[in-house]
């Protein structure tokens, strides 16, 4: 559930940042997309990605514990 | 002993927490700029404009009582057009948080740690609203009432401070009103009641939690008339020091204004201390619509909200990165599209649309008690 | 919460492991009852206590019968022994007493033994427990009950004064290893019948006596229920220190913050026992714990109190402030000199780069060095034997000191920094909370150097939301001031004088809150007419 509601955040809410940058600058839609997502020349990737997929990761991990709980408490 | 399964914040905490909230980032990038001089009264008039909004959250509160918003928006549309709604809700939440996140992370980029990259700010700043809230909504409130202290006596020193550094020109605030109360009112509507004012919706989430609920609402909006006239306060002292169009200009008119600040050769740069200050409404504004995303969530997926603290706060510090290439972009936005787009649908339009049903399920409620 | 259920269930299984453990333990083998035949007894006692040096056992006459005494000579006393046990058996030799049943045995204790601790056992393990503890026991041929008599006194370190909290002010006493002295110390001081003492057996090898004191009518009950219960749940081998309880019964050992307080001086803990806190006297430590206890606790010496409240104040804001130095002095001159020198006086800024010139090191390698060279000192001069430990403020002087400076290792500033951090940290009047900026200390450093002034104030903020979300014994550790409680501000950053002080502490939610409520000032009520002449 938690990957879940990761993924699904993740994606509306760059869904929407890039709604509203498609209306402030006029692009079409794939183009702002590709806009947004490379990021400046300043701004380090690495760091940005290597968080947002900690985050993936530790959904994974939360999902994984929290099905584990409850198929033992299932079981009792 | 152990602690409480509903967690509670005192009505001090409340107050704190709603002034701190309202501080965060409107003291960061300066309110009602567009009114020139007369900011300042701008921003009174909308403070006391919003007394109504939040006088109308804290009613639909009061009508279901002890269930935060999005409890109600269950109750009242059933299980499957509140899940949208409420899912909209989340996405605002966040959307906003980080925004105010970004406008931190401006801040600190641009004047206080040059050459790091924003998002070690965005991230290490999360990570740290992600503990707090891991700890809990008490632990927030209580947090909150060590640190309000601090947040009141600077905005109050700044003032004093430039008033003894002989940078407060009162001509700077002259003539009062010279076009009327024409621009006034363009700049209250829709910019000043949606941004600070309006987003106490998201305390709708908070408020059922508050220890006493009866006084909730009472408290909520005496901390909103406070907290707007220090606002007003704090807008008077940027306009007298720095003039009605270099606080436009500014990126950051505290900080500028508080750069001003020069007493005995000795209290200088008083601007970087203000930072602290600054972060701390910050932390607040972010947490809480961190807090009602995350509750959000907990009601939509079903899971209980710390689950999703970790994975959400990552999104929020990868959000405020790619919300906008740069400064100008992100404050054009903020003022030309957000206040329409986002702000209004989800401050006055849903609660307006669940006023009706609200009052509706209500009495149905109210009948059935009575029928037991 | 299956694995809260896991560990419930490990727990138990435990636990019955352990019990029947410790009965094998206390018996040294096996766990015989005690017979009427004497022989049998001594052989069983022989047994339980073969190959100990310190064990006597004597062979005696009893009321006309054969008997036996035995006791530890390293746990009893001797001249005591004689007197109170051996003379009055060789006088009751003299007259005709016999004992043939057990209230006969009796009557012959009230008559030769009075004024005597003793128990009656009827198992033999409950004798051989006694014994351990400083008894000797007394058993007579043909009585199913075996008599124990209290003769121990052991040596202990006389009262001294404590060697941590020393005051210039103020009662020169301090507990010792003796909880039998301690507790005297503690009810010299509060002779009043609501005082109470709990002894219970704490470790499994070791058996340790550990006290609680409380004051009834007084303490919050739930809070005292909660001291019990902790301290009945310790599941260990050994108890050496109070410090090993306090580890077993804090809310939290994941901080570095002391959760339970802990004095080596009785008037604080009767203080605080009247507060409505409870003590815990552990046999062998001369630091009792108090618990609950909250932040503001260990910026409070029991000096304060003893003179004027102005000066009691302001010192008390002096600590304040020197944890806050402890804490964050050497960081912000790592985020000052690395990343914002425009916070720094301009001529101010010029003379420390002078200084720093020669400097090969960046400014946190330096100070890191200055740090852990302190660190060591400071270890170094504890735990030196005391006839070298001239040696330790030399080599420390020369180390820290003008040296290093001399030799373009450090610049004369960081010195200074140094010194003043190290100062600070010992203001504390409770050693144990300096360890929380000692260690916190390096966690600011380090944040400072990657993210300067605002690293800093991340660590401020996470250790304040840590703080916040302690708790001890159910009080929360920042209490009077998070939450705010208005009433209980006369006694945390400021002490008001005594007669403004009325109440005990809101959130010890004590059973009798007022604590002197017809206390008043000491000035004479100015009446309007006149008045004086």
């Amino acid at each position: 559930m938690v990957t879940i509601a990761f993924v699904f955040i993740l994606i509306s809410s760059t869904l929407l940042s890039i709604l509203l940058d498609m209306h402030l600058y006029n692009l079409s839609f794939f183009q702002t997309l590709h806009f947004s997502l490379t990021l400046d020349a300043g701004t380090r990737e690495t760091i940005v990605f290597t968080a947002l997929i900690t985050g993936l990761f530790a959904s994974f991990f939360l999902d994984y514990r929290m099905s584990k709980k409850e198929s033992r408490e299932k079981r009792s | 002993m152990q602690r409480e399964l509903v967690e509670k914040i005192s009505l001090t905490q409340l107050f704190i927490l709603v002034s701190a909230f309202l501080f965060g980032s409107a003291i960061v990038v300066g309110i009602g700029g567009e009114a020139k001089q007369d900011s300042w009264i701008a921003v009174i008039v909308a403070c006391l404009l919003s007394i109504i909004p939040v006088w109308f959250y804290t009613f639909l509160l009061s009508r279901i009582p002890e269930k935060n918003l999005f409890e109600i928006m269950e109750i009242v549309l059933g299980k499957v057009i509140s899940k949208v709604f409420i899912l909209l809700y989340i996405l605002y939440f966040f959307y906003v948080s980080a925004r105010v996140l970004r406008d931190f992370g401006e801040l600190i980029v641009g004047d206080m740690l040059v050459n790091t990259p924003i998002e070690v700010i965005s991230i290490t700043f999360m990570l740290f609203v992600a503990y707090i809230l891991y700890l809990g909504l008490e632990v927030l409130g209580r947090f909150s009432e060590i640190y309000a202290p601090y947040l009141m006596g600077s905005i109050f020193a700044i003032g004093i401070l430039l008033l003894f550094s002989r940078e407060l020109h009162v001509k700077n605030v002259m003539p009062i009103l010279p076009e009327g109360i024409g621009p006034v009112i363009g700049t209250v509507f829709p910019e000043l009641i949606t941004f600070p004012f309006g987003e106490l919706v998201a305390f709708m989430m908070i408020l059922p939690y508050a220890s006493k609920v009866r006084y909730a609402g009472k408290t909520t909006i005496f901390a909103l008339i406070v907290s707007g006239l220090i606002l007003a306060y704090s807008s008077f002292v940027q306009i007298a020091t720095l003039g009605p169009e270099a606080k436009l200009r500014s990126k950051f008119p505290l900080l500028t204004a508080t750069g001003e600040i020069s007493l005995w050769d000795f209290i200088e740069r008083v601007d970087l201390i203000i930072i602290f200050v600054v972060m701390f409404g910050i932390l607040v504004k972010v947490s809480i619509f961190f807090y009602g995303g995350l509750k959000g969530l907990e009601l939509v997926f079903n899971r209980p909200y710390r689950a999703f603290i970790y994975p959400m706060a990552m999104i929020i510090a990868f959000m405020s990165i790619i919300i906008s290439k740069n400064f100008a972009e992100h404050i054009s936005e903020g003022i030309s599209m957000v206040p329409w787009i986002i702000h209004f649908p989800f401050q006055f339009g849903i609660p307006l649309l669940l006023f009706p049903f609200v009052l509706w399920k209500a009495k149905v409620l109210k009948s059935e008690g009575k029928k037991r | 919460m299956g694995w809260i259920k896991k560990i419930l269930l490990s727990q138990k299984s435990y636990n019955q492991d352990k019990s029947l453990k410790h009965e094998q333990l206390s018996l040294g083998k096996e766990a015989p009852p005690l017979s009427k035949d004497l022989k049998e007894n001594q052989s069983n006692i022989e047994k339980a206590f073969e190959n100990a040096k310190d064990f006597k056992i004597e062979n005696i006459h009893v009321g006309n019968r054969e008997g036996m005494i035995c006791y530890l000579n390293s746990m009893t006393d001797t001249s005591l022994l004689a007197e109170k046990i051996m003379v009055p058996l060789s006088n009751s030799s003299q007259q005709d007493r016999s004992i043939t049943n057990l209230e006969e045995f009796e009557s012959y204790r009230k008559e030769f033994f009075s004024g005597v601790g003793y128990h009656f056992h009827d198992k033999l393990h409950g004798l051989i427990d006694d014994v351990l503890a400083g008894y000797a026991g007394v058993i007579v041929d043909g009585q199913p009950k075996g008599l124990s008599l209290h003769v121990g006194n052991i040596e202990y370190r006389p009262i001294e004064e404590p060697s941590t909290q020393t005051v210039i002010r103020g009662p020169k006493e301090g507990f010792t290893e003796s909880m039998d002295t301690n507790i005297s110390l503690i009810r010299r001081r509060i002779q009043n019948t609501s005082l109470k003492f709990e002894t219970m057996t704490v470790g499994k090898d070791t058996r340790t006596s550990v006290t609680i004191a409380y004051i009834d009518g007084v303490i919050n009950e739930g809070i005292l229920d909660e001291v019990k219960k902790r301290i009945k749940k310790i599941r260990t081998h050994a108890i050496f220190d109070s410090g090993n309880v306090e580890e077993y019964i804090s809310d939290k050992n994941m901080t570095v913050f002391p959760l339970i307080y802990n004095t080596e001086r009785p008037d604080s803990a009767a203080a605080n026992l009247l507060e409505g806190k409870a003590v815990i006297i552990v046999n062998g430590s001369p630091f009792v714990l108090i618990a609950p206890t909250v932040f503001s606790d260990f910026f409070e010496a029991t000096e304060d109190y003893y003179q004027s409240f102005f000066i009691g104040s302001f010192i008390r804001l002096i600590r304040y402030a020197s944890f806050l130095i402890a804490l964050t002095l050497p960081s912000l001159y790592v985020a000052l000199t690395a990343f914002h020198h425009a916070l720094i006086p301009t001529d101010l800024l010029f003379s420390l780069q002078a200084q720093r010139e020669g400097v090969p090191f960046p400014a946190v390698i330096e100070l890191l060095i200055m740090e852990v060279t302190f660190e060591i000192l400071r270890e170094a001069g504890i735990r030196m034997p005391r006839a070298i430990g001239q040696t330790i403020s030399i080599v420390g002087a020369l180390v820290i000191g003008q040296a290093a400076v001399e030799a373009g290792l450090v610049s004369n500033a960081l010195v200074i920094v140094i010194a003043l951090t190290a100062l600070a940290t010992f203001v504390s009047p409770i050693a144990s909370f300096t360890a929380a900026a000692r260690l916190l200390r390096f966690i600011f450093i380090f944040m400072a150097a990657v993210f300067g002034l605002y690293g800093i104030l991340l660590c401020l903020f996470f250790m304040v939301a840590h703080l916040v979300s302690l708790r001890s014994f159910g009080v929360p550790y920042l209490a009077p001031i998070a939450p705010f409680i208005a009433e209980d501000q006369e006694d945390v950053f400021l002490r008001f004088p005594f007669f403004s002080n009325k109440r005990r502490p809101h959130y010890l939610k004590t059973e009798s809150p007022l604590k002197n409520p017809e206390s008043e000032s000491p000035t004479p009520p100015r009446s309007k007419k006149g008045g004086g002449s």
